[in-house]
């Protein structure tokens, strides 16, 4: 207790409360005043020192609300400690943190586990922060996502650079685990080979890093974690050309180069991040201050501008501050309010007066939020950026919105993105034997609770094969089971897949634990050869179409075995279907494989007959999971899995329609089907083939074009 | 208070009047001002025409101790209504004069047929970029002719010996004021470089056909002048931007291209990798000459023309080719001179 109050002590010796005593106060008001928790770094408090005092001068003009502010250096605090008091203190009505990644998510988990919800601002919008709390409801983004980012660099790459081949170093932290995720998937896209991508975990490793990429003839993405990362890519980056990310142009790196680098000749070209230029937020503050702003300083304005209106409308509306936010926030609607203080006089008026809610517009440009993850700002905007002689120029502004006074991301070409496969619409089915029936293979090949989605994904293709006719007969169920009863679950003996979900572990039948199997034990049990250690087996036939499952780890060429990081190579799955198909073990194989570089596992199945594989991903693209629950500390799905269960129960769905939706609605890797040529016609085979039974009393089943 | 739908205004206030007073050490004026500054839809790009001018605005704010509003309409319609609603308002209580600034000549046909208030009432007015006097309203221009005069000239020794080169203006639409001088500087530039056999040619390229078009459309612009160079391989293309915020497209085509560009308004040479000089108008300096005008009264002229020669149009070279232009002395007062004859036969021509 007494060193909760030292801390306490300390904390509250940082305070800084900036007195309202502005003369331009109404004197008939009362002035309201409303805490704002500020958690940023030391290293840049004049700035933000700078900021809080403009938003609270024009915020007491325009109105009777006074923003006061509890100041945190993120730096010199146990942040755990420190979210947790702030998270617990009601008389912080919202929090603006932090600059680091992990301080970030440290916030946003103390922040998540609140009842009541509070808001959190933050302007550090790595793709783990998003996933994990951004369906959350309380945290702000007030940047795209680092995904963007990536996007971004990538789209300049591939028109200013014309470069057909790209490589990426990138630190292994939150911020650059981002780019290593998209990468590849985003230069595909863009019609770039990705060549080679890297991680590094210090400082020490980059010259090693720099001197194998500088083998590889192709322009590399750098992502530094610092500025002194920067610093020593660009010294290694002779021979190489670069594209930097965002963390490279800090102010600081300036100095590292004159006092530590003798290379003051070094040209660093890349993106940062910044206010819309049509605010007019940089021209006043540069005429104002002499200085153009740090990354952040908008974003800091905005979200006190916006705390003090929620502020405003809760009380008018008899609501919480986080859901007046969510209102001001809303993806739809006229823009009112501005940054400016008569634009928050006007959304003001319109709160108290006219008792209705204004869109408002920010520093940072319109303060729009995205329909889907509805907390995560839609568009940022990026000045291309080159740091030349010690100085850096801005030479364009990039955002993905159209107008707004900057370029599109894909400039002025006619960009055709190298989206999804094309398919022959005339292409034959084998004459094959008369359909008999439907079996399924599901198989979770992960273990942990950390793995969780895996198995949860199982037990929902489970649970729709059941749904439509399946017995547990016709379905081997391999999964680890380590999960429902697992000590983290909070629903001890339940799996759900979404948080509003069903239970999918209810009248489940498994028919073997992960760990009772080896390899060599599932091609066996594929191959229908029972014995003493796998009595069910696959009682398949040449005339029954069998459903292939499989979601898990994997890497290139192989897909994980539990802990076996051996694994199952491409070789060894390739080999088990043919030799099912010899053995006139299926009529039909649909697989589909949720896993890292399912891609590159698939294709070793090429030239099998009448087999069909559909991956998350193809062979240089990792998969990604999605609905983080921060309480359980997991994830509860992957993006492949949703984006087919969300549209299996359409009967009239071809192969070819759920590839385009898995395709669309999968983000983050490219959804592939491999050995089309070899299945048959994917616009006349339906999905209901493989997930429903033909014979199902009072149903009328969608037929097979090769059915008879 | 004032509400406009559709229409952003934002208002600065400044806090620290007497501060700055006697940190700039000048009068400030007994009298309390408001000012009211409208700007064209394009609104701000940090680096073209309207920036320059908030800026400006916001410098003479804090050096004369005066409070503004600004809006960017979503139309010229729009901007008028704003006017409209300045011009039947009361002046603020707590202000004795009030002025509306027009930042651009394209409001003029507009404005010639509004209301237009007296001088009883405290309010005046301001229009940037229109070549005359008008009757109701202060009005200064500053003409790039003698910048560009010089820019063509220096192009031309530059490069004497190509055989063909093209001057290509990228404007937003041909409704702009100003481009006319920009044109015609070059054109006369040309015709005074005597050069035999070679081929020296400007041409005019608008984005759009409509008043205030053009003025926003980075992508298109770079598009253009992708267009523009694909037509004229043979020859030295030079591309001057004259489109407000599309002009960042073509400097970024011409960076990306490695084509000369000329930068304008407020553009940085060094930004780039073959922009050899910007030539720049220093809003600031006017700005604050009109204030420094007006507030004390004294030496008001109702219409200011900026040349060359005044130092509120300035040419800015790119840090390498300083020498250069240091090697063109001659060329600069040739410039200006010529800038004077220009004005004083369109003078003479009325």
């Amino acid at each position: 207790m007494n060193r909760g109050c030292s801390i306490l002590f300390l904390i509250v010796s940082f305070l800084i409360c900036i007195g309202c005593s502005h003369s331009s106060f109404k004197e008939d008001t009362t002035v309201r005043k409303v805490r704002i928790a500020v958690v940023l770094s030391e290293g840049s408090r004049d700035r933000w020192m700078r900021i809080m005092d403009l938003a609270q001068k024009n915020i007491t003009k325009a109105t009777d609300i006074c923003p006061v502010f509890d100041f945190y250096d993120e730096n010199s605090h146990d942040m755990m400690t420190l979210a947790y008091e702030l998270a617990q203190n009601d008389s912080i009505v919202s929090v603006i943190g932090c600059e680091s990644e992990e301080n970030t998510e440290i916030l946003a988990y103390q922040m998540s586990r609140l009842k009541k919800q509070k808001p959190m601002f933050t302007f550090n919008t790595s793709q783990d922060v998003i996933r994990k709390y951004s369906r959350k409801g309380f945290m702000w983004g007030l940047s795209e996502s680092d995904i963007t980012q990536s996007e971004v660099i990538l789209a300049q790459i591939a028109q200013n650079l014309s470069v057909s081949n790209v490589s990426l170093l990138a630190c292994n932290t939150s911020y650059g685990q981002t780019f290593v995720d998209w990468f590849a998937f985003q230069a595909s896209e863009l019609g770039m080979k990705p060549v080679k991508i890297l991680q590094y975990d210090n400082i020490d490793q980059i010259p090693s890093c720099m001197e194998e990429l500088s083998e590889t003839n192709s322009t590399v993405v750098c992502v530094p974690a610092t500025y002194r990362d920067a610093a020593e890519m660009l010294h290694n980056s002779d021979d190489i050309n670069c594209f930097f990310a965002h963390k490279a142009f800090s102010r600081k790196i300036l100095d590292l180069l004159k006092e530590s680098y003798d290379d003051l000749g070094h040209y660093m070209l890349g993106v940062t991040l910044v206010p819309n230029p049509s605010t007019g937020f940089q021209d006043i503050y540069e005429a104002r201050y002499g200085e153009i702003p740090i990354f952040g300083e908008a974003q800091l304005y905005d979200a006190i501008m916006i705390t003090c209106l929620a502020y405003a409308a809760s009380e008018v509306f008899d609501t919480s501050v986080n859901r007046a936010v969510a209102d001001l926030l809303r993806p739809e609607g006229e823009y009112l309010g501005s940054w400016m203080s008569e634009g928050i006089e006007d959304a003001f008026d319109e709160i108290v007066t006219n008792q209705t809610m204004p869109r408002i517009s920010g520093a940072i440009g319109e303060l729009s939020f995205s329909p889907e993850k509805h907390t995560i700002i839609r568009y940022s905007t990026y000045a291309v950026q080159y740091l030349s002689n010690l100085k850096f120029y801005h030479v364009d502004y990039i955002s993905r919105e159209y107008g707004k006074n900057t370029s599109t991301v894909y400039g002025a070409w006619e960009w055709e993105k190298l989206f999804s496969q094309d398919f022959d619409s005339s292409q034959e089915d084998a004459n094959l034997k008369e359909y008999a029936g439907n079996r399924a293979v599901l198989i979770a090949s992960s273990k942990g609770w950390e793995n969780y989605r895996h198995q949860a994904d199982i037990l929902a293709y489970y649970q729709v094969l059941k749904k439509n006719g399946f017995t547990d007969d016709e379905i081997i169920l391999i999964m680890a089971d380590d999960i429902a009863n697992n000590a983290n679950n909070p629903y001890p003996g339940q799996i759900f897949r979404t948080p509003d979900g069903e239970n999918l572990y209810k009248d489940i039948k498994i028919d073997y634990k992960l760990d009772e199997l080896t390899p060599s034990d599932l091609k066996n049990i594929l191959l229908g050869k029972s014995s003493k250690n796998c009595p069910v087996v696959l009682d398949s036939d040449d005339g029954d179409n069998v459903l292939f499952v499989w979601s898990g780890h994997g890497k290139q060429g192989s897909f994980l075995w539990g802990e076996n990081t051996k694994g199952i190579t491409g070789e060894f799955i390739s080999g088990l279907f043919r030799e099912m198909n010899s053995s006139g073990r299926y009529r039909k194989l649909f697989g589909i494989i949720e896993a890292c570089y399912a891609g590159s596992v698939a294709v070793a199945c090429e030239g099998i007959p009448n087999l069909l594989m559909m991956t998350a991903a193809n062979d240089k693209e990792t998969s990604k999971a999605e609905l983080y629950e921060p309480v359980w500390n997991t994830y509860m799905t992957n993006s492949f899995t949703s984006s087919i269960l969300n549209v299996i129960d359409d009967p009239s769905l071809s192969i070819r329609d759920l590839y385009r939706e898995a395709f669309a609605m999968t983000m983050g890797s490219h959804v592939t089907l491999y050995n089309v040529e070899y299945f048959g016609n994917v616009f006349n085979n339906f999905v209901t083939n493989y997930f429903e039974k033909w014979y199902r009393q009072g149903n009328t089943v969608t037929g097979d074009s090769t059915a008879e | 208070m004032r509400r406009i739908s559709h229409v952003v205004i934002q208002l600065i206030s400044i806090l620290f009047v007497l501060s700055a007073c006697m940190k700039e050490n000048i009068d400030c004026s007994p009298t309390k001002i408001d000012v009211e500054v409208l700007f064209t839809p394009e609104g701000f790009s940090n680096t073209g025409y309207s920036d320059i001018v908030l800026k400006a605005v916001e410098k003479s704010a804090q050096k004369y101790g005066f409070e503004y509003s600004f809006c960017v309409p979503d139309s010229l319609e729009i901007g008028m209504e704003y006017y409209m609603d300045w011009y039947e308002d009361e002046i603020d209580d707590d202000a004795d004069r009030s002025l509306f600034i027009f930042t651009s000549g394209v409001y003029e046909s507009m404005l010639s047929k509004a209301p237009h208030p007296s001088k009883e009432s405290g309010k005046e007015l301001l229009v940037f970029e229109v070549p005359d006097e008008l009757p109701y309203a202060y009005t200064f221009q500053l003409s790039y002719y003698g910048a560009a005069y010089f820019l063509a000239g220096f192009f031309l020794q530059e490069f004497s010996s190509e055989e063909k080169i093209c001057f290509h203006i990228i404007s937003a639409n041909p409704f702009l004021d100003g481009q006319d001088y920009l044109y015609d500087g070059i054109a006369d530039s040309i015709a005074d470089s005597k050069v035999d056999n070679t081929v020296r040619l400007v041409k005019m390229h608008y984005l759009s056909s409509y008043p205030g078009g053009g003025l926003d459309n980075q992508d298109y612009a770079y598009l253009k002048c992708k267009l523009i160079d694909n037509e004229n391989p043979e020859c030295l293309n030079i591309y001057i931007p004259f489109a407000g915020n599309s002009n960042m497209g073509v400097h970024r085509f011409a960076h990306v291209n490695v084509r000369f560009s000329i930068g304008i308004d407020s553009t940085e040479p060094n930004d780039y990798s073959l922009m050899p000089l910007a030539m720049n108008k220093r809003m600031d300096l006017a700005i604050d000459d009109f204030f420094n005008s007006w507030i004390s009264g004294d030496n008001m002229a109702m219409h200011t023309l900026y040349t060359l020669e005044s130092g509120r149009v300035e040419l800015v070279p790119n840090d390498d080719e300083q020498y250069l232009i240091d090697q063109c002395s001659w060329l600069l007062e040739q410039a200006k001179v010529k800038e004077k004859e220009y004005f004083k036969s369109a003078e003479g021509s009325k």
